[in-house]
């Protein structure tokens, strides 16, 4: 059964249907072969988003529309332009920093990439031609839930139990994290290099450094209050969401005063429709998940690929290869739900330590959000600047290749993940 | 025939491992007729999941905390008042007596088959700001409950702080201090790991909870009398497994969270009876919600019970 | 008739787009001020989690159908796009119909388990916990509108 409702679903999807309503097609096909009564599906699908932790993601993108909105980025611009000056690749460089920093206090990919795109693509364009400019945003955009907060760690950290902590995974993500964010860096310098892109910006001025330092400490108190706030512990994650988004309220109508009241019906009504498009993943998904545990799919799996391997590095392998393919078809949020019930437990087994699973697992999915035919991001900035996503996903590959050797040093160096929050005594 | 058991307690938990001896029991019975499918550890969904997938016949059985019951069958909570029962005993002796017949039949009412009763426990309160010695201590600390309105009453009376939380975040709430307490039977408490993040347990015992195992009716009387027989005799064998088995568990769990270094304060007779007479009002409001007939029945089984 | 449709369907989209605004609003507010209770005032609000949750999948099932048109569900276009524009528009009907009735059927299938719940109460506030339904059923069936509309009568600026 589980291989007819798959093969269901890659057809359906295959012919252009929303990935959403084939999920929603292959489950009710899979309910009608097991000779299920179709009204499981509705109460799988509203107890799988009835759930206070997931939460978090309409909060945080709202929060990222907010700061959008009021002006954050912009001073995240100015900030990164006062310290890079005149290299090769400056303003892309500015916009990984950019990233980087809208990173610090977003927890969402999706909102991060239209915040990015929109604000910094119309002069990115001018300098660097469409496609490099969407590219270079669309990878600042996936550092957003590598570095802390992120929703992606909070709905892992829900789905995988007690053993893995919402702050312990937040922690496990600041090293990768910058070291990403360094290889973006350097990455955009070469490019810019190789393709003799011309030198910008004003030479680096210690005056001007100190006054967009001023001006952005604003700014980046948020992830202080936010991850602080949820790291320390005086509040749950979903609380430091709306906190966030609270947050970005106050900055944006009182100190960039950006923000006007009849901003705010817009921004929650894109907020709703991004959430609803991942929400409408994870429902439907539900129902395919609960069809395979009936089928006693993830018993199957584990005792297939202990059959395959005893080795905890080549079920790592394993599993980044299973993502690098159902992030081709899958929502990360969905592929989250679907996915962490199967792959922890046996993961759990092969005795890897589950902060490092957790961070690795979140890494490929954000990864996946990067990858053609279905990645997110892709979709986002396509959207946005109106690139080609056949030019967006030729500019992509040297970013992604970058991601994948993240990937595998995090994979081969667990301490590269594990040490600073087990030092912090996750 | 396959059927589908689901429930939510952790593999280990004295419910889960007596299911698995009604598999057995059941398959050995049948002659190999019957195949059951065990889904513990919210597999198959949460508690309030698997109480619709059971009423809409997604699965055959679940076993479930009957407080999750008390949302379609409100008469389950004349069994869940606050220090209704001296022991683990007299509660059995209860519902399997007339007034667990009579909760029987309210539950076929709305198509579940009552299977029997297993030990959920004694829930007992922890916290991490200061040992419960006197009523005072209770006070103005927040507590995490169940989202069920005597709950909620019972230690509103005493002074607590209530809050209702996804038991999914309590870990890290407790973890960082976002609630001080929680209370719930000693095997969940060490099961849980909330040792680990909480520093005083008490023998409150404020209520005996029971877990409900219930069928599909109309899965259930679609059976040759025959396969309902044995059906019914597997679970007698696992419910009584599993009682005794809780009973030691219980005992042994909290050695277990003393070893693993919360200091544990024995209620004390006086605190024991303070405690009594200041929730003694939520008790009856409660009883003043359900059918009358009914708390009549209870009283006289519980005086019969003392006399 | 195609008229009154489209009418019709502009009005349930005015109506889903103030619904969603109005819960994803109530979902900030009671989060914040359950934060704000606990740590200003020392107390809590008992419905304060189930409130949210039901402005949460409210905002997640009344949204739906507002993306449909909009594009926003993602899907793979690759293959589909490479055909000419007479196979192109017959498989986007194709599966626009399919999934309109997948959402006809959960639209049923959710009145049944609304039905059957309806005498469950919700802990701290006491209404039936159906309502955590009706959220479902809205959005089922106004998703299956649209895309049925979209299968009868296909966009005519379609690319
Ligand atoms: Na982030
Ligand atoms: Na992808």
């Amino acid at each position: 059964m589980s291989l007819a409702v798959i093969a269901c679903f890659f057809v359906l999807g295959f012919f252009g249907m929303p990935l959403a309503f084939s999920l929603g097609c292959a489950a009710l096909f899979g309910l009608w072969l097991a000779g299920f009564d179709p009204s499981i599906m509705p109460s799988r699908m509203m107890n799988a988003v009835n759930s206070f932790p997931l939460m978090s993601i309409p909060l945080f993108m709202i929060a990222g529309e907010l700061m959008l909105k009021g002006g954050i980025m912009d001073r995240l611009v100015d900030f990164a332009n006062a310290f890079i000056g005149r290299v090769r690749g400056g303003l892309a460089q500015v916009s990984i920093i950019a990233g980087a920093g809208l990173a610090s206090v977003s927890g969402a990919a999706v909102a991060d990439a239209s915040a990015l795109s929109s604000t910094l693509v119309p002069s990115l364009k001018q300098q660097y031609g469409l496609g490099f400019s969407s590219g270079v945003v669309a990878a600042a955009a996936n550092l957003g839930p590598i570095i802390p907060p992120s929703g992606a760690m909070i709905v892992y950290a829900f789905m995988a139990g007690s053993s893995v902590s919402v702050g312990g995974l937040f922690m496990a993500g600041v090293v990768p994290g910058l070291i990403l964010f360094a290889t973006l860096m350097v990455l955009c310098w070469f490019i810019s290099w190789k393709r003799d892109y011309p030198l910008v910006g004003d030479g680096f001025n210690l005056r001007n450094a100190l006054r967009e330092t001023r001006r952005s400490v604003i700014v980046f108190m948020m992830p202080v209050v936010v991850i602080g706030g949820i790291v320390v512990g005086a509040f749950t994650p979903t609380e430091g969401a709306a906190i966030g988004v609270c947050y970005a309220l106050i900055i944006g109508f009182f100190v960039t005063r950006k923000l006007k009241v009849s901003d705010l019906p817009g921004v929650l009504l894109t907020a709703a429709k991004t959430t609803a498009m991942v929400g409408a993943m994870i429902a439907f998904a539900s129902t395919v998940t609960f069809l395979f545990t009936i089928d006693l799919l993830p018993i199957k799996l584990a005792g297939a690929i202990k059959e395959i391997t005893d080795s905890p590095l080549v079920f790592l392998l394993l599993v980044a290869l299973m993502m690098l393919i159902v992030g081709m078809f899958l929502e990360s949020n969905a592929a989250n739900i679907m996915l962490v019930p199967l792959f922890h437990p046996i993961a759990l087994q092969f005795g890897i330590d589950p902060l490092h699973f957790g961070f690795l697992f979140v890494l490929n999915l954000v990864i996946g959000m990067l990858t053609p035919p279905v990645g997110v991001i892709l979709f986002v900035v396509c959207g946005i600047t109106g690139v080609k996503m056949t030019e967006l996903v030729r500019e992509s590959w040297p970013f992604i290749a970058a991601m994948y050797g993240v990937l595998f040093l995090c994979m081969l160096v667990p301490g590269v993940v594990t040490a600073l929050p087990r030092a912090m005594g996750y | 025939e396959t059927i589908r058991v689901a429930g939510n307690f952790a593999t280990d938990h004295s419910s889960s491992v007596a299911m698995e001896t009604f598999a057995e029991t059941l398959t050995e019975l049948s002659g190999g007729e019957f195949e059951v499918n065990l889904f513990p550890a919210r597999q198959l969904g949460g508690a309030a999941e698997n109480v619709q997938a059971v009423k809409i016949g997604a699965v055959e059985i679940i076993w479930v905390g009957t407080a999750y019951l008390t949302r379609t069958v409100p008469e389950l909570e004349i069994v869940g008042l606050p220090f209704q029962f001296e022991s683990r005993e007299e509660a059995f002796k209860v519902v399997d007596g007339p007034v667990g017949d009579a909760l029987d039949e309210k539950l076929a009412a709305q198509d579940i088959m009552s299977l029997g009763y297993m030990e959920l426990g004694f829930r007992q309160m922890t916290n991490s700001v200061r040992p419960i010695e006197t009523l005072d201590d209770i006070k103005g600390l927040k507590i995490r409950l169940q989202p069920n309105e005597t709950h909620l009453a019972t230690f509103r009376s005493l002074g607590a702080n209530p809050l209702a939380m996804d038991v999914n975040e309590l870990y890290s709430a407790l973890e960082q201090k976002v609630v001080d307490g929680q209370e719930n039977p000693f095997s969940i408490i060490q099961v849980a790991g909330y040792p680990e993040v909480q520093e005083y347990v008490s023998n409150t015992g404020h209520f005996f909870d029971f877990i409900s195992v219930v069928a599909n009716k109309a899965w259930f009387d679609g059976l040759s009398e025959e396969q309902q027989g044995w059906v019914t005799e597997a679970m007698d064998t696992a419910v009584a497994e599993q009682r005794t088995l809780a009973a030691e568990q219980d005992g042994a769990a909290l050695d277990k969270i003393i070893e693993m270094g919360m200091t544990y304060t024995e209620v004390s007779p006086e605190l024991a009876a303070d405690l009594r007479k200041t929730v003694s009002g939520v008790a009856a409001e409660t009883k003043a919600r359900l059918d009358p007939a009914l708390v009549e029945l209870l009283d006289s089984e519980m005086s019969a019970g003392t006399n | 008739m195609n008229g009154i449709v489209k009418s019709f369907l502009a009005r349930a989209d005015h109506g889903a787009r103030f619904i969603a605004i109005v819960a994803a609003a109530i979902m900030v507010v009671v989060v914040t001020a359950q934060v704000v209770a606990r740590y200003g005032f020392n107390s809590s609000f008992d419905w304060a989690d189930e409130v949210s949750r039901l402005a949460f999948v409210t905002t997640i099932f009344i949204a739906i159908p507002l993306g449909i048109r909009d594009g926003t569900h993602v899907g793979i276009d690759l293959v589909v796009n490479r055909l000419p524009v007479l196979p192109r528009r017959l498989i986007k009907r194709l599966t626009s119909a399919l999934a309109g009735l997948m959402l006809l059927i959960i639209t049923w299938a959710t009145f049944q388990v609304a039905g059957a719940t309806g005498s469950e109460r919700l802990g701290a506030i006491d209404i039936t916990s159906s309502v955590f339904f009706f959220p479902v059923i809205a959005g089922a069936l106004h998703s299956a509108l649209h895309l049925l509309h979209l299968a009868a009568i296909p966009e005519p600026d379609l690319p």
